[in-house]
């Protein structure tokens, strides 16, 4: 459920860095905690991300959620599939429901972010704390 | 609301077991979502669902001025239920305002005393009355249960509170019983309903002749219960009315006889939308203390003819003098979601709020309800809705906004 060669948030965006390029996204947890997404309000290609800085609004059935920037950069690429395709977020929160990517302009804030196990560790503990909405 | 305060109904362990996700709910913990909420709101409208309303409240009115007190304290008319016949009602202030919106059961005779539910048996020995004898049975929303019952009895030992339309002497005082925590309330919801039922239930008259908004007792696996064509969806359905220490046994056997079918259990998530998709209003959410049935498109159950009643002189003026602000249904016209809170605007100014938002599944749009001037009632009426700090557009539809299959 948390890939291993990925960086994580506390606000459940995952990092995928290759080279001087990060993919962006949400996790697992993230979108079973959203249930059902039904549209995405991306940014541009050149939008300058802020890290700590709202990006993206991910609107499911029942909710409507800000995806924090995990690292600071300049969008490059943004996944337009989520236009018509929502879901995607849902069924591949890894893969084909990826949000935007971004080159880096601090990739020192990497450190700043969880692994896999760590991430799996917070998570669980939310989870203890009941998972109410 | 501290932990100690929430509820769980009889049914939490069933709904643990299927994995729902949670939420808070006028103190109830209830099931949120089960799969999904599409997949459960789809499953409404083209198979069948199951919930679990085990946190609505159930007051019983029992006693010769049942009839009476309650054609003056509600604002529809219960005088003209035959027995078995349901009716949807307001309960006003005396300024018009409403105090909670409710469904009434005039309940039927039974010729077979053994196949009665516990709740209503203990009723009838509770206030020595025999079966059968002018009963109601009002269901009243869950965050209104103790404010209501609250109200009934201080309009009964204080009949100046209703002000100009104030009438005393109901004698003698009818009984006034909250039974929630012993009535378990289960809903069967969607096209393949009867046929799920049916396979289970037995009643007095035939299932298929059972109208809507009518009710009747009989047995769902085996269990006594009263089963009404009634429900908050817009598609044929069943409200079954059970003894609480049941709940689980009928609840397994509907999953076990309808999943089949496609039968499948269904959350407030869907609730919502599903209500939401037929303009049916929310307590706290789209009506509360500080609208009026006449504003929220409720007039139809208002009843000036059948006299006094608490409210009327306030409502008459009202209606004199013309309703300002009127509930609207909003479809948006691009892909944008409306929540509640959001300004609704035209031509630059806000003209009125949100009240309740969300997504269609049906529509696969954003819907809203709210209310605005009566000038941009309407349909048709261009609007906008303001989210996030932009403004997007937004039409007044036609409701239902999706077409309801209730059983006329």
């Amino acid at each position: 459920m948390y890939p291993e060669d990925l960086r994580y948030s506390s606000e459940h965006e995952w990092v995928k860095v290759e080279g001087n390029k990060a993919r962006i996204g949400v996790t697992h947890y993230a979108q079973s905690e959203l249930g059902d997404v039904v549209f995405v309000d991306l940014p541009s290609v050149g939008d300058t991300l802020v890290a700590g800085q709202a990006f993206a609004v991910i609107e499911s059935v029942k909710s409507v959620s800000d995806v924090y920037a995990p690292v600071s950069g300049t969008v490059v690429a943004v996944n337009d599939r989520l236009s018509d395709s929502p879901e995607l977020i849902n069924q591949s929160p890894y893969e084909d429901g990826w949000i935007v990517e971004v080159e880096l302009s601090d990739p020192s804030e990497l450190d700043n972010l969880m692994t896999a196990d760590e991430y799996r560790a917070s998570v669980a503990g939310e989870e203890a704390d009941g998972g109410e909405d | 609301m501290n932990q100690q305060q929430i509820r769980s109904t009889p049914l939490a362990s069933r709904h643990a077991m299927l994995g729902a996700r949670w939420t808070t709910f006028a103190g109830w913990r209830m099931p949120l979502q089960y799969t999904g909420i599409l997949a459960e709101h789809r499953a409404v409208r083209q198979a069948a669902a199951l919930f679990d309303l085990c946190h609505m409240g159930e007051v019983l009115i029992t006693g010769e001025a049942a009839l009476p007190f309650l054609a003056w304290s509600i604002t529809n008319d219960p005088a003209r239920l035959e027995s078995g016949q349901a009716q949807y009602s307001c309960l006003c202030l005396p300024d018009g305002g409403i105090v909670d919106d409710i469904v009434i059961y005039r309940l039927p005779r039974s010729e077979s005393l053994g196949s009665l539910p516990r709740w209503y048996k203990r009723v009838c020995r509770q206030t020595d009355s025999p079966e059968g004898e002018a009963s109601f049975l009002v269901v009243v929303n869950a965050s209104c249960r103790e404010k209501d019952l609250s109200w009934w009895k201080r309009l009964l030992s204080n009949p100046e509170l209703a002000g100009p339309d104030r009438k005393d002497h109901f004698s003698p005082q009818p009984n006034l019983i909250d039974a929630s925590d012993s009535i378990a309330l289960l809903a069967v919801q969607g096209p393949r309903a009867e046929e799920i039922l049916r396979s289970i239930a037995s009643l007095e008259t035939p299932l298929s002749e059972l109208r809507y908004f009518w009710c009747d007792w009989g047995r769902v696996a085996g269990v006594p219960a009263l089963v009404a064509r009634t429900g908050y969806t817009g598609e044929d359905g069943f409200e079954l009315y059970i003894d609480v220490q049941e709940a689980e046994a009928v609840w397994d056997a509907l999953l076990a006889a309808g999943s089949p079918k496609g039968l499948t259990p269904a959350g407030l998530g869907a609730r919502d939308t599903l209500r939401m998709e037929m303009k049916y209003a929310l307590y706290g959410n789209d009506i509360d203390e500080s609208i009026t049935p006449l504003e929220a498109g409720l007039g139809w159950a208002v009843k000036f003819q059948k006299g006094l009643f608490v409210g009327r002189t306030a409502l008459v003026r009202q209606k004199i003098e013309g309703i300002k602000r009127q509930l609207v249904a909003l479809v948006m016209e691009d892909h944008a979601i409306p929540r509640r809170g959001c300004p609704i605007v035209y031509r630059g100014k806000q003209v009125g709020t949100v009240t309740s938002g969300g997504f269609s599944p049906t529509l696969e749009r954003g819907i809203a309800l709210g209310y605005v001037p009566t000038s941009l009632v309407p349909v048709g009426t261009k609007l906008e809705v303001e989210i996030r700090g932009e403004t997007h557009p937004a039409r007044v539809a036609r409701a239902p906004l999706v077409p309801s299959h209730i059983k006329r």
